[in-house]
């Protein structure tokens, strides 16, 4: 059985605990409880690799807790990380500096490149953004294959976990 | 003779006689007792070390520690003494214990092979006795530890971690141990928390192994954790996130022990501090935001209503010289009732901003019999603002579909977001060309409305912040706000609003809105 380890990380209330919750168990609290630590969920993802086979794989997601200027996360947390999910609110343009921050030093923890995917988080209040989804994600660049989803209505969640799980495999299936 | 378990003693006196014993700690002696003239022992005396080269010295330099009983048989411990010492030998602790028993004084009394049992029988009870009372300290250990909310793993000379009693219902599950399965932890899978801590934990003992003697017990710290673990461990289905955190203990023998908390309680007050915080830090994060965009646009908008006031007063100043001729007077009141119009309509864009503002986030109707029909209100909108193009000498033209377009939103609200496009195209549009009001179906989802007129167009570089209300050093204010209130209109809606330079010149404006029937 495969199994690989995703990280969520970026600043705190961008959605990372919710995305996960909708991604795995389907469903969503607009109630903010803020993450300690890291919070462990795993899921079974069947996926259909480049070769068009059905690969079955463990994905043990690792809900880091947001990043503040009082706590930064520590490196162990990166380690034997097959993929990272980056997540930014955008509501919040500053909190997009901030995934792409956590970006830089995770991979520098991690020390090789492994798949990265940056979600735009909360796009059900786009009325809200202050900065239009296609300037944030002009901003981002194509290397995180930026996406916009949202925890409340599901859009993008699945795909964005996925279209990771995918480029996770892509290395280990023949 | 403190030292010899009561048991042992009972069964030592039923046993062969003329037992010595000795206590022996770094080779010397502490304590020696018994027949000790019978084995000619006598100059083994407290303080005294035990030389190297006595028949039994191996009993006492080999290293048992944990399980080492050393056994000799039918010794003759002095040459000048008529005894055959059988020895027995073990470690306990730092302390080694060595029995002499003289066999051959009960050779008349036992059979040699009854006599050979009662040795084996007294050194197996003894050795069988160390062991459970190792096991019966580890498992209590355990227990004591189990029962303040901790478990144990303790690192086995295989590098692997085990638990020393029964663990309890939760570790079984964090650790995936499934029924019958042995209670083995491998360290250093970073993908589980705790492997992955288990790892940095034999690093950690190492080094505190081979680093110099430090104070007594060195602990690490993994952080808390939590896991999802079976809803049967826990009280109630909402409670099945548990949170944990494992201390590495680097005892001051050598031994490696790991703790594990089950931090529920803790982490919860931690959870609590840690969220008002992150609250606070929310709701000052969005209200500096909501003060600083209110600050520029106030700022904007009032430098936007100066405008046509300045032009007011000076017309208003002109006619009250009275210098005027009857000509100039009128133009004078032409310019200053347009100013005046160009104030009110930008009041009415400020109003309904914030009145937008203020409505309740999902204010509209898309149900297919009742949404409002986007092609009656274009065509209303346009009828009601004719007279405006008509003294501009502008054109404007509906065109596109003409049956029932129902779209969600609400009438009043569309026709406001409808009446800002072809006032904005009117303002743009020179004098002689038209402003084309177009709507079609634009897919089985979706239709647009489109307002496009032959002006100058949207200069490049202001394109990408053009519904914006708060633009960085741009201009935004009442001007702005139009489109502002546009785009959030529409997106309330599940809409959106674009720009494009027009087709051989002017500008496109189009607004897309779902269509009532496929939203419900
Ligand atoms: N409208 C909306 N709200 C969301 C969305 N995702 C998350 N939220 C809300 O945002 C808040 C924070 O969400 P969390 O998932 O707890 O954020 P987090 O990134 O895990 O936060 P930390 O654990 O503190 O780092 C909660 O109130 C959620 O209900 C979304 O897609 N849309
Ligand atoms: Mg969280």
């Amino acid at each position: 059985m495969i199994r690989k380890k995703v990280c969520l990380l970026g600043s705190f209330a961008v959605g990372k605990t919710s995305l996960v919750r909708r991604f795995v168990h389907s469903i969503f609290s607009e109630r903010y409880h803020t993450t300690i630590g890291v919070k462990i969920d795993k899921k079974l993802v069947q996926v259909r690799v480049d070769d068009g086979q059905l690969t079955e794989v463990t994905l043990v997601l690792w809900d880091v807790q947001g990043e503040d200027r009082f706590q930064s996360i520590p490196t162990s947390y990166y380690r034997g990380s097959s993929g990272l999910l980056l997540v930014a609110d955008g509501t919040r343009p500053q909190t997009l500096d901030s995934a792409l921050q956590i970006a830089e030093t995770a991979t520098q923890s991690i020390g090789k490149d492994v798949p990265m995917r940056l979600l735009l988080n909360k796009a059900d209040l786009v009325a809200q953004w202050e900065v239009p989804a296609p300037e944030l994600l002009r901003k981002v660049g194509a290397d995180f294959a930026p996406r916009v989803t949202s925890a409340k209505t599901g859009d993008g969640v699945d795909e964005s976990f996925r279209d990771l799980t995918r480029a996770l495999l892509s290395g280990d299936v023949p | 003779m403190s030292q010899i378990p009561e048991a042992v003693q009972a069964r030592l006196v039923r046993g062969p006689s003329k037992l010595a014993w000795a206590i022996l700690r770094d080779r010397k002696v502490v304590e020696i007792g018994g027949a000790v003239d019978a084995h000619g022992l006598r100059w083994l005396q407290v303080g005294s070390p035990v030389p190297t080269d006595v028949p039994w010295s191996s009993v006492v330099t080999q290293d048992g520690r944990g399980d080492g009983a050393v056994e000799m048989r039918a010794l003759r411990l002095d040459p000048d003494v008529e005894a055959h010492t059988d020895v027995l030998g073990w470690h306990e602790d730092e302390v080694t214990h060595v029995l002499f028993l003289d066999t051959s004084a009960t050779v008349e009394l036992l059979d040699a092979s009854m006599q050979r049992q009662n040795t084996d029988d007294l050194l197996r009870d003894r050795l069988a006795g160390a062991e459970r009372m190792r096991r019966v300290e580890r498992r209590a250990r355990g227990e004591a530890f189990a029962a303040l909310g901790y478990e144990l793993l303790e690192e086995g000379p295989d590098g692997t971690f085990r638990p020393p009693s029964e663990p309890a219902a939760w570790l079984v599950s964090l650790c995936g141990w499934g029924a019958g399965e042995p209670r083995v932890v491998d360290p250093g899978d970073p993908i589980d928390y705790l492997s992955g801590f288990l790892g940095d934990a034999v690093e950690f003992f190492r080094k505190a192994r081979s680093g110099p003697d430090g104070p007594e017990v060195r602990t690490l710290s993994s952080g808390v954790w939590t896991e999802i673990l079976p809803e049967s461990l826990a009280a109630g289905a909402a409670k099945r996130d548990m949170s944990f955190q494992a201390h590495a203990l680097a005892l001051s023998d050598g031994r490696g022990v790991v703790v594990i908390e089950h931090k529920n309680q803790s982490v919860a007050e931690m959870q609590a501090s840690l969220q008002r915080q992150r609250d606070a830090e929310l709701s000052y994060e969005g209200l500096s935001h909501e003060m600083q965009v209110k600050d520029v646009l106030l700022h904007c908008i009032v430098h936007d209503l100066r405008g046509p006031l300045a032009s007011l007063v000076g017309a208003f100043s002109l006619l009250k010289k009275g210098t005027l001729d009857s000509a100039d007077a009128e133009e004078a009141i032409e310019i200053g009732l347009r100013q005046a119009k160009r104030q009110d309509e930008m009041i009415r864009h400020v109003l309904d901003v914030f009145a937008a503002e203020y409505e309740a986030l999902r204010q509209f109707d898309d149900d297919p019999a009742t949404a409002p029909d986007l092609v009656a209100i274009a065509r209303e909108t346009a009828q009601r603002q004719s007279a405006a193009f008509q003294v501009q000498s502008v054109d404007l033209l509906v065109t596109g579909a003409t049956g029932r377009l129902r779209v969600v939103g609400r009438a009043d609200r569309l026709e406001r977001v409808i009446a800002n496009l072809i006032g904005n195209a009117l303002r743009h549009a020179p004098a002689g060309t038209a402003v084309e009001v177009n709507v079609e179906e634009r897919d089985a989802e979706t239709v647009v409305l489109s307002v496009l007129d032959r002006g100058p167009g949207v200069p490049e570089e202001i394109r990408e912040r053009l519904f914006r209300r708060f633009v960085q050093g741009g201009s935004a204010g009442a001007a702005g706000l139009g489109l502002f209130y546009v785009r959030m209109t529409v997106e309330r809606w599940g809409g959106t609003a674009e720009y494009e330079p027009r087709e051989g010149g002017g500008a496109a404006f189009r607004v897309i809105l779902r269509r009532a029937a496929v939203s419900s």
